[in-house]
């Protein structure tokens, strides 16, 4: 399986505005607009999640970086730096090398970047809150904090904070919530065979 | 980021305005999905897909930029975790970090945040995959577009971390594709608002003079102005009296200068730059680390606030 992004970074005609050990940022020959780079890792890593916090750092300091060069460098009106992370498209999609790309953006270039907002009434979004916040202490243990229990009380209060009116329906609701969650748990780990190239 | 007394009145302003430091206060509810001394994430309310979350420093910072490099570190970091965690409770196969740095890159709120997108193959967000359009058509534009890019952003990591970024050597300076006129107040602003530039002009005017004509960078900004007047006047702003003599030296060598051929001036420009060098040598430590980095160094902040500043006046604007 050859990778598009990793060709590129091994081709000596690819226009390298950057590069350092772990990072090579590519002035982008096909894209949005004209000045875009695409910042890539130099390893062909797909997943966020196994740089370590060093190389995160490095990452997307380095795309800061780039941000600010091409604000100055084009005097565009304003960036994005955008990072599509994972297999989103389907494995027949070869795209999923790390990148983020840097897009400098003018009132006027028609590009359009913003999402359409899904339509969600309010018990759904509940329902999605305390899909996240039941994973949420995760970004805790990571700093080494393993303080589950605190984190899951506190979780609690935020929790009764924020619903006042919606009392009851929590309590319905409650059982049927963790059902489906078990199940997800299971699905969850069967997508993520499916991201196993 | 140093901000003029005008410049942290407007941020004071737009803090007082600003929705999200209201939801951090408590006065606007939000679905909370975790909160930390420094970050708060919460739900989107016009979400892109489900369980779209905003990754928001508590500090109000209009755009990146303006946050200090520790709190970046830190908030990198816990991005990775955000999209793992986006990806593991809404169960998807990836997700999309989106930063949009100003209105026209679609920030509707000057409150700098990050966007995290748990993302799936139907979700119907390909906007947010990157176009296939061909950008290299021109291959001479391309080229010194990629020029250009390369230095600035050289010159920018080295101005971020004060280290010079590996690879290749210091080619020739970066040039503004777009050189913007600017006016003589805004200079005085500039001035004001960098304070090494500011020392300079308080404790050696004239030397700041020639500097300012000759620079190669310095004198795109300076080209046309009077500098004399522009340091007469923030040399009144600080309470210090002008010296007219060295003024009327000023405006003589500016004359000159204009008549001279390049390749004559650009000479003259580096045993100038010497000479000014030299005299500041023996100035504060502070100073001299920054004339040791080269005048090159000065230029470059001085855009840099000067982009700052642009980017100010549209987000207050």
């Amino acid at each position: 399986m050859t990778c598009k992004a990793c060709e590129w970074i091994e081709n000596k005609e690819t226009l390298k505005v950057y590069e350092d050990d772990a990072i090579v940022a590519v002035l982008a020959s096909k894209g949005w607009v004209k000045g875009q780079v695409d910042v890539f890792t130099k390893k062909h890593e797909m997943e966020i999640t196994k740089l370590d916090d060093e190389g995160m750092v490095h990452f997307l300091q380095t795309s800061a970086h780039v941000a600010s060069a091409v604000f100055e460098a084009l005097g565009p009106q304003g960036t994005n730096v955008i990072i599509n992370e994972g297999n989103i498209l389907g494995e027949e999609n070869n795209d999923n090398h790390l990148c983020a790309h840097i897009v400098p953006r003018k009132f006027d270039d028609n590009l359009n970047l913003m999402w359409k907002p899904k339509t969600m009434d309010d018990e759904e979004k509940d329902k999605v809150l305390e899909k996240l916040k039941d994973k949420a202490f995760s970004l805790d243990q990571k700093k080494g904090k393993k303080e589950e229990k605190g984190e899951k009380q506190e979780g609690k209060d935020v929790v009764q904070k924020d619903e006042h009116g919606h009392e009851k329906k929590d309590g319905k609701e409650g059982g049927h919530e963790t059902h489906e969650q078990k199940g997800e748990k299971v699905d969850y780990r069967l997508k993520h065979l499916m991201r196993i190239p | 980021m140093q901000l003029s007394p005008e410049q942290q009145k407007m941020l004071e302003e737009q803090k007082a305005n600003c929705p999200f430091c209201k939801i951090i206060a408590g006065e606007i509810p939000a679905r909370k999905v975790y909160e930390n001394e420094q970050f708060l994430i919460v739900l989107d309310i016009n979400p892109a897909t489900e369980g779209h979350m905003l990754v928001v420093p508590k500090e109000h910072y209009p755009i990146l930029p303006f946050m200090p490099m520790d709190a970046q570190k830190k908030l990198f970091v816990m991005l990775r975790d955000v999209m793992e965690l986006a990806q593991h409770a809404m169960v998807t196969r990836g997700s999309t970090l989106f930063i949009a740095n100003g209105q026209a890159a679609g920030q509707n709120v000057n409150h700098f945040m990050v966007h995290v997108i748990p993302r799936d193959k139907n979700d119907g967000l390909y906007e947010l995959h990157s176009k296939q359009e061909d950008l290299a058509s021109d291959a001479e534009e391309f080229k010194k577009l990629g020029g250009t890019l390369k230095n600035t952003i050289r010159t920018v990591i080295q101005r971020a971390t004060g280290k010079a970024p590996p690879g290749a050597p210091p080619g020739v300076q970066p040039q503004l594709t777009q050189p913007r006129e600017v006016s003589e107040d805004e200079l005085i602003n500039i001035i004001e608002i960098n304070k090494p530039l500011l020392d300079l002009v308080l404790q050696q005017p004239e030397a700041f003079k020639k500097v300012a004509l000759q620079h190669p960078q310095l004198k795109d900004l300076f080209k046309g102005k009077e500098v004399g007047k522009i340091v007469d006047k923030v040399l009144e702003k600080h309470g210090k009296t002008k010296q007219k003599e060295g003024d009327k030296k000023e405006e003589k060598h500016e004359k000159k200068q204009k008549k001279d051929g390049k390749e004559d001036k650009e000479k003259e420009v580096e045993a100038e730059f010497e000479e000014v060098k030299d005299a500041l040598e023996g100035d504060q430590e502070e100073e001299k680390e920054t004339k040791e980095e080269g005048g090159k160094e000065e230029g470059k902040k001085n855009e840099k606030k000067d982009a700052s500043l642009d980017d100010i006046a549209k987000l207050f604007g």
